[in-house]
């Protein structure tokens, strides 16, 4: 695709979690805020939630650059990230040592719990902050939930020495509400969730985007079109951008710069996107976005 | 004395300082706020260039820009605006709502006053850019307010003859900017049975966080309906003491229900506000 054609100098709906191209709409910006004030402040746990697509792994990749470039207390910052936490416990264990950089011959598990206690107790006598992110964590063992919250365990009286954040599907917290984890769930020190977006931040959403990727202000997307994208999608970021990608490739091909409701029905059955209230009026959705997410999107800091 | 004890005893004090973690919160934070917005916003590009008005400091009711100090009632108004501010702001994070239409049974009830205040409540907000809209074409009631600024205003954009960014005004706040509704009072609804109007408040919510629009009374004339079909929700002022329990019935029989996001009972008495009230105000 000829990227001038639409006036853009890059790609703007690209998939991968590029933080450049993380737009906060309101949904982020609050969960981010509850995120940050979360590690910063040594709050334990933080558990981030949200349905498939709505930003969870883009906004943790964009925690650890911010964190990274701003080294937020000042001192070191010491971050593992797990993306796939289907792991035995001491598997689990081996992981976050790696992550955080700590060299540990050998495979007992005291050895590597006490060099992971020196690590922490080094990060902050120098005043910096150590950060364990797992997502994808609705997939975690009742036996993995028991290491997070025994990781957690490591804290003065004050403050917690590893700051573990928590990201998965709408399951976790309906997990971490079960019986089973109430030692759990009572450690989680702040909670956020994201919801999919409204019309509106949809439109900001694409329109901002847009401007990232170079666009001289004249969007390629009609009104009308931009409402259709809305529905199919269902507001959920992902989705969004695979369908305005598809937009505009379909435009491209068809020379065609201005993308109305056909060329998004077109894109939307290539992709097999369906929206599944695609008969509701506009005007309603606007207010209530579909998916399960609406509605509890206020983070709660406890 | 073990190792891990002394250090958790230094954590401890750096933790018991707490002005250092918020601090640092907020340090992320800012930095994530100037990448997020520094030249990389499209309302910067697209308000670029657009006309500035000063806020008359003279004419503005209860919350006052100029650092003067407000009088006693008008602290407890601040207090009541920002109220009703963290209320509406709540139910925007719960929906994503961004325009809201403000209205009331007949004229007279506060609406124009309660759009200006809460507008400068909001946009006192850091990331709160927040559009205010003169939509009573009839008695531009905002617009007079504001000094009626001269220049393309709402009626020209919706009938094609001005650009959507033309006719948006910059204020002395930086957080606020307003449409006027015109240099003459505007008859019949024609403005706002077109496609323009819709345009024109989708266009408003990819640059604004918020858009309030003030509108016409619902009673007596259509105007509201079509004003508010293209906005997300509906505020409604009623006035105490004074909207009769009958009109308010019946006005409210015309909105959507699932839209009201607010009731707001204007001008309360003052009586209700106890004294010790206002000296905690004062001392803030």
């Amino acid at each position: 695709m000829d990227l001038a054609f639409f006036h853009l100098r890059e790609e703007p709906f690209r998939l991968t979690p590029d933080p450049r191209f993380l737009h906060f709409a309101e949904p982020h910006r609050t969960a981010f805020t509850t995120l940050v004030k979360g590690v910063t402040a040594r709050k334990g746990i933080i558990v981030l939630t949200g349905p498939v697509g709505t930003g969870k792994t883009t906004l943790l990749h964009f925690l650890l650059k911010v964190l990274a470039e701003k080294k937020a207390s000042g001192g070191p910052v010491a971050s593992a990230f797990l993306w796939n936490p289907t792991l035995t416990p001491p598997e689990f264990l081996e992981a976050v040592l790696d992550e955080l950089g700590i060299d540990c011959p050998s495979a007992s598990k005291p050895r590597r719990l006490s060099a992971l206690h020196q690590k922490l107790l080094e990060t902050q006598r120098r005043n910096g902050t150590a950060v364990l992110l797992v997502d994808e964590a609705h997939l975690l063992s009742w036996e993995l939930l028991e290491e997070v919250r025994l990781l957690s365990n490591i804290d003065t009286y004050a403050a917690k020495l590893l700051q573990i954040v928590l990201a998965g599907q709408p399951e976790l917290s309906a997990l971490l509400k079960q019986p089973r984890a109430r030692a759990l769930q009572q450690r989680v020190g702040a909670q956020c969730e994201l919801r999919p977006l409204s019309l509106a931040e949809t439109r900001a959403y694409v329109a901002q985007r847009l401007h990232v990727a170079g666009s001289d202000g004249a969007s390629p997307f009609l009104p009308r079109a931009l409402e259709a994208i809305h529905q199919y999608a269902e507001g959920i970021p992902r989705m969004i951008n695979q369908l305005c990608d598809g937009c505009l490739e379909m435009g491209f091909d068809a020379k065609n710069n201005q993308i109305g409701v056909n060329i998004v029905e077109d894109a939307a059955a290539a992709l097999g996107f369906h929206g599944s209230s695609a008969a509701a009026p506009v005007g309603e959705r606007a207010i209530h976005p579909g998916g399960t997410g609406a509605g509890q999107a206020m983070p709660q800091v406890s | 004395m073990s190792k891990f004890f002394d250090e958790t005893q230094k954590a401890e004090q750096w933790a018991a300082n707490q002005n250092i973690v918020n601090a640092q919160a907020q340090e992320v934070l800012e930095t994530v706020r100037q990448t997020d917005t520094a030249g990389k916003d499209v309302a910067d590009v697209r308000l670029r260039g657009c006309r500035r008005i000063k806020l008359p400091s003279a004419g503005l009711p209860l919350i006052s820009s100029n650092g003067k100090t407000p009088d006693k009632l008008a602290l407890v108004a601040t207090e009541c605006y920002r109220g009703l501010r963290t209320r509406l702001l709540r139910q925007q994070s719960k929906t994503g709502l961004r325009s809201v239409v403000i209205t009331s049974a007949f004229a007279g009830e506060g609406k124009t006053l309660t759009a200006l205040n809460l507008a400068l409540a909001c946009a006192g907000l850091a990331d709160q850019r927040v559009l205010l809209v003169d939509a009573d074409l009839r008695t531009r009631g905002l617009s007079k307010l504001l000094g009626e600024p001269q220049g393309p205003a709402l009626p020209d954009a919706l009938s094609g003859g001005a650009a959507f960014p033309d006719v948006v005004l910059a204020t002395d706040l930086a957080n606020l900017h307003v449409v006027a509704a015109g240099a003459k009072p505007a008859g019949g609804n024609e403005p706002f049975t077109g496609n323009r109007w819709k345009e024109f408040v989708g266009w408003c919510g990819e640059s604004f966080k918020l858009v309030l629009v003030d509108s016409p009374p619902i009673l007596p004339l259509a105007d509201f309906e079509l004003i508010s079909a293209s906005c997300d929700a509906v505020m409604f002022v009623v006035r105490a003491l004074h909207t009769k329990r009958q009109v308010m019935r019946q006005a409210a029989a015309q909105l959507e229900g699932k839209k009201v996001v607010g009731v707001v009972f204007n001008g309360a008495p003052a009586g209700g506000v106890h004294k010790e009230y206002l000296s905690y105000y004062r001392a803030e």
